[in-house]
């Protein structure tokens, strides 16, 4: 007998998000085998009735196997799919190949596109994501998306953690432009930006500062980290520039590469992430990554869609815990 | 000049070709000459008719009088050198190869190039540049000497000589070269010296009696000197073909055959004319990271580099393409296999396909020999995603226009696709190993190892006109009595009162239930009425069973020996009534035995689950039991095998085709819990035997199909024979370690990683490029790929 309740369904890549979300819910993550052949083939066995049900199939990307865990996530939403659930939505926080979003060269995938284009095929029918590095990938889907945003619990973290009026927002480059100054809005704080001339991706050549930093603490908002260059280039500029102390705000700290050397060489106090993508490994290995919890965020939003109230509170607010 | 009434003579026009002309009854033409001297035009005229220096070469006839008004770039003018039928030249051909009349009569005055269309056939060189070279020399030489000839001629005055005659002389004595080549293709070299002599002593013979009457004409020494002359240059010819371009002796063949045997099987497979080393315009070939050095062959046999692209992983682990040539409007073919990780592989593909797409590309061509997933091509169990779709909807919306792959797993997926799917077959490679490297494969037997592939086995064992059998592995249900799994069975067979509809499907119970027609009727009867009716069943056709394998097999024997009719293993539905008298004898031939552990054990082994049961087990040897012996357990077992391979997983959308139930096979071989009967149909004692799957990944199936036909069945020798060869885990060195498999032969559809190739001597990788160039060739022409499906003969 379907019950048409919540099945949280989640896949090898960040079951700890995944039972906090569950915890979040009040369900137990819906039974589900995920194997790898020996040829590395992906198997996927949900072992309980998903027939008419409200599936939500949670999929981080964690960095190295990213590759795995789409492949994961999409044999996961086809075989709800072929098992007749009556609507599947892919909760992934960190949406997989977001910096492919144009065609900068000649002859580019838009891997985005081909991203949404996969995951409607594999019978998607609703997207969550968080923080899409381009807001423009929710037009390359063709079913509805909700870009949640870590900028409420970040805003508490800044409140609970730091002496807000010490403090100044800067935006690591002029695409983060606007995420900053909606933090420092949010916080009623000053702004400051920091010009880069990028050569190549993930590599940082040269830095401006446009702002006042002087004697305060440099929220460096961003939103993502994967290589960290970016992050202790923009660090050393503000220290440079006479600011009290750095730290960074992203939403996905992939800190893939050396990005754990790089933080514990560079004049970043503290490193905040979110728990969107798996890092605890990292966490051990550099002190000075901190974690905000958004899993209240993607379980309140999993609980509107099902019962079909309105998520746009959660873009200005952020649940308690 | 007067003496020929209207001559004109035309200048030398650029190339230094002279045109000496006569006409007769051209008023036209002449007076257009004389107010036009010196031939404007700078043409060469039609030949003089008439100007044969022969006797008996004045007849015109056959030249039109309206042809003399013909110019050099008129179509009508070449025309006329071509104006003989086909009775024409074979006449002219045979008198040019027997040479008993002069030549020049049978010219009859017209001479032809029509042996410039003839010659074309004559060496069928497979590499293009030695075809070239071959063409360079043949029409350097029949076009230059004659020239040089006739101006010799001319020279020392002989006004009879005429251009274009000597053309087609020396045109006519090469054609002797045709027949000496074809038959050169032998191996022996002093026969193809010997060939090369025939060949230059006709031709010569023949010069030199057409051209002797002309060369008389001049003083003697001098026609002495010319014709030294002429027959010296036509032996340095014969040399030059024999050195350069026969067989045996070409150095450029030495290079062909040092590629290696397996890439000379398929390229002669494929014939004369399908080999090209010029690439084809428009299209790029880009490799995937998966199996570069099947790309590689690809474009060396295509004849061009593969395009650039880089593939590269971010820091993260995303996938990143760039594309680095330009495709607009071109025709685009991504090779990509699976390999360690698929997952990469599918993803990078996809987002190729997109790159592509968005650079414009005329048609974007997947090409994938092994198609990921292609395992998982339906529900197998409660809720399992049909993940082979999935990957054939995500190519699809990547934007690919067609699919090239090979041997899927079921030809069925070609559904999943929207766009066309060219499925390709390695079968007739397998084929040509066989019959090329395999002694005595004609006695051999092709096996399948479990019934889904049956259909794949009997293709091949067609082809080779071999007979074949088939293994199949049950888990044995020690706790479920037969007598219901029969009921059932029989139940079912008594509603159709036709024997061969047991249950669809399942072959070996309809090859053992074509054993006793009259007795199982005669006791469905019985059981209608309600006597004891199933045992007595079984223990009738038991009995009968039993008795009938060493009663038909001299029969078998006798019907191998005499007919080599293809075998009509599987009546489909709508044969059952040409079932019973197409029944194969040989597949009475069943043996059994017992897997524990994935390995065949004695009779007596201890069973690990059901010891009280294998205590009836000691005469289960059907093949050495007499007549007499009570009907073996386990060949009831295995027949009722119908019904116990119901498993419960199967009941959702278990259509019972090609290894739906491989992996559960395969887990039930290394459980050591449980038990498993292993049947065999069909005969192999003292034959060569070919085990044949379209994949190898896992090592236990296979040797457990290895250990039943060499120890149970009595095989000489055992050759696993699969397409993609995946090798997961261990398994090749398990195959290696298995002393009853002698060869592994698969193609090189799958990257098998060097480290794993190391040390292992059983492994035999065919090629399969060329069967994907020319995939590729005939896409981007618009050609069929029908031929590619078929059987070489040898």
């Amino acid at each position: 007998m379907a019950t048409n309740s919540i099945k949280l369904l989640t896949g090898n890549s960040h079951p700890q998000l995944a039972k906090l979300v569950a915890d979040r819910l009040g369900v137990e993550l819906t039974k589900i085998m995920v194997l790898q052949y020996s040829n590395q083939e992906t198997s996927v066995t949900i072992g309980e009735s998903v027939r008419d049900e409200d599936v939500f199939v949670l999929q981080s990307t964690a960095p190295g196997d990213i590759n795995d865990g789409l492949m994961e996530l999409l044999i996961m939403i086809n075989a709800c799919k072929t098992a007749s659930a009556r609507r599947i939505t892919a909760v992934i926080p960190n949406f997989p190949y977001a910096r492919q979003d144009k065609k900068d060269k000649s002859r580019a995938p838009i891997t985005a596109k081909l991203m949404a284009n996969m995951l409607q095929t594999a019978g998607c029918n609703h997207v969550i994501t968080m923080d899409l590095h381009a807001s423009q990938i929710q037009g390359f889907f063709n079913v509805p998306v909700d870009n949640l945003y870590a900028e409420p619990s970040t805003l508490r973290w800044i409140k609970d953690h730091l002496k807000v009026e010490d403090c100044v927002i800067v935006s690591p480059d002029a695409g983060g432009a606007k995420r900053a100054t909606s933090i420092a809005d949010g916080l009623d704080l000053g702004f400051a930006l920091i010009h880069k001339e990028r050569a190549r991706p993930n590599e940082v050549s040269r830095m401006v500062l446009v702002g006042d930093v002087k004697d305060r603490i440099a929220i460096i908002v961003d939103d993502m980290a994967d290589t960290c260059g970016t992050l202790c280039k923009a660090a050393d500029v503000v220290i440079q520039h006479g600011a009290k102390s750095a730290v960074a705000i992203v939403t996905h700290g992939i800190l893939s590469g050396n990005a754990i050397e790089a933080l514990n060489k560079s004049k970043l106090e503290r490193l905040v992430v979110t728990n969107t993508v798996p890092h605890e490994a990292k966490k051990e290995a550099c002190a000075r990554i901190e974690t905000i919890d958004i899993s209240p965020t993607l379980a309140e939003a999993c609980r509107r869609t099902h019962n079909g109230e309105s998520v746009s509170f959660l873009f200005k607010h952020a649940p308690m815990d | 000049m007067a003496n020929r009434g209207y001559d004109v003579v035309v200048d030398v026009d650029a190339e230094g070709d002279l045109g000496h002309t006569d006409l007769q009854e051209d008023l036209e033409f002449h007076s257009s000459n004389f107010e036009n001297p010196q031939g404007q035009r700078g043409a060469k005229i039609q030949p003089d008719q008439n100007a044969s220096f022969l006797p008996g070469g004045n007849s015109s006839s056959r030249s039109p009088s309206s042809s003399s008004k013909r110019f050099l770039w008129t179509i009508a003018f070449y025309q006329q050198f071509f104006d003989v039928d086909t009775n024409e030249v074979i006449r002219r051909c045979t008198a040019a190869i027997f040479p008993r009349a002069n030549f020049l009569d049978v010219l009859d005055g017209n001479p032809d190039f029509q042996y410039l269309a003839v010659r074309g056939k004559g060496h069928f060189a497979y590499d293009f540049k030695l075809l070239s070279g071959a063409a360079g020399l043949i029409y350097g030489y029949t076009g230059i000497i004659p020239v040089g000839l006739w101006g010799v001629l001319k020279w020392f005055g002989s006004e009879s000589a005429n251009l274009l005659e000597c053309w087609a002389l020396y045109g006519y004595a090469n054609l002797i070269w045709i027949p000496v080549a074809l038959i050169s293709w032998s191996p022996i070299t002093i026969l193809n010296y010997v060939f090369v002599g025939v060949g230059f002593a006709i031709s010569a013979l023949f010069l030199f009696r057409n051209l002797y009457p002309v060369l008389s004409a001049t003083d003697l020494r001098t026609s002495k000197i010319l014709l030294i002359a002429v027959v010296a240059l036509h032996a340095g010819l014969a040399i030059a073909i024999k050195i350069l371009f026969f067989a045996h002796g070409s150095p450029a063949l030495k290079k062909g055959t040092s590629q290696g045997e397996n890439s000379k099987v398929v390229e002669m497979s494929l014939g004369p004319g399908q080999s090209f080393t010029s690439g084809m315009r428009q299209v790029q070939i880009f490799s995937g990271s998966s199996h570069p050095q099947l790309v590689e062959a690809i474009c060396e046999r295509l004849g061009q580099k593969p395009a650039k692209a880089e593939l590269r992983k971010f820091s993260n682990g995303e996938t990143s393409v760039q594309i680095q040539t330009s495709i607009r409007e071109q025709d685009v073919f991504i090779v990509q296999s699976g390999s360690s990780k698929t997952n990469n592989d599918v993803i990078e593909l996809a987002i190729m396909i997109s790159a592509c797409k968005g650079g414009s590309a005329r048609s974007i061509t997947a090409v994938m020999p092994y198609f990921p997933y292609s395992r998982q091509s339906k529900k197998k169990s409660h809720r399992g995603a049909i993940t082979a779709r999935m990957i054939a909807n995500i190519l699809t919306v990547a934007g690919v226009d067609h699919v090239i792959t090979i041997d899927l797993h079921a030809s069925q997926m070609q559904g999943f696709f929207k766009c066309p799917v060219d499925n390709l077959v390695a079968e007739p490679i397998l084929a040509r190993w066989i019959r090329q490297y395999v002694p005595h494969w004609r006695e051999a037997v092709v096996v399948s190892k479990n019934p889904g592939g049956t259909k794949r086995v009997t293709s091949l064992a067609d082809a080779l006109k071999l007979n074949f059998g088939i293994i199949t592995t049950d888990r044995r249900k020690p706790n479920m009595g037969n007598s219901v799994m029969g009921s059932m069975v029989f139940e079912s067979m008594g509603v159709d009162d036709t024997m061969e509809r047991g249950l669809p499907g399942d072959l070996e119970f309809e090859a053992e239930a074509r054993i006793g027609p009259i007795e199982l009727t005669n006791d469905r009867h019985t059981r209608t009425q309600g006597e004891r009716p199933v045992e007595h069943t079984e223990e009738r056709h038991m009995e009968h069973s039993s008795r009938n394998p060493t009663r038909s097999r001299a029969t078998s024997n006798a019907q191998a020996l005499d007919t080599s009719r293809p075998i009509n293993g599987i009546p489909e539905e709508d044969d059952d009534a040409t079932a019973d008298e197409y029944t194969d004898e040989r597949a009475r031939d069943v043996i059994t035995g017992r897997l524990v552990h994935g390995h065949i054990v004695d009779d007596n082994f201890p069973s690990p689950t059901m010891s009280a049961m294998s205590s009836s087990m000691h005469n289960m040897r059907v093949r050495n039991g007499s007549d007499d012996e009570p009907p073996p357990d386990n060949m009831l077992a295995s027949f009722m095998s119908v019904a116990s391979s119901y498993r419960p997983e199967n009941g959702l959308g278990g259509t019972g085709d090609a290894a739906a139930s491989e992996d559960e096979e395969e887990e039930a071989l290394q459980n050591p819990e449980v038990e498993t009967t292993i049947t065999l149909v069909g005969n192999v004692r003292d034959k060569p035997v070919f085990i044949v799957d379209d994949m190898i990944d896992k090592a236990g199936s296979w040797i457990a199909a290895a250990e039943t036909v060499v120890k149970r069945g009595g095989a000489t020798s055992v050759y696993c024979m699969a397409t993609h060869g995946l090798f997961g885990d261990d398994c090749l060195q398990e195959m290696e370690a298995c002393d009853e498999i002698d060869l592994i032969v698969v193609t090189d559809s799958f990257p098998i990683p060097e480290e794993k190739r190391r040390g292992c001597r059983k492994l035999i990788v065919l090629d399969v490029s060329n069967l994907l160039a020319e995939a590729i060739r005939r896409n981007h022409h618009g050609e069929s790929i029908s031929m590619l499906y078929q059987h070489c003969a040898d």
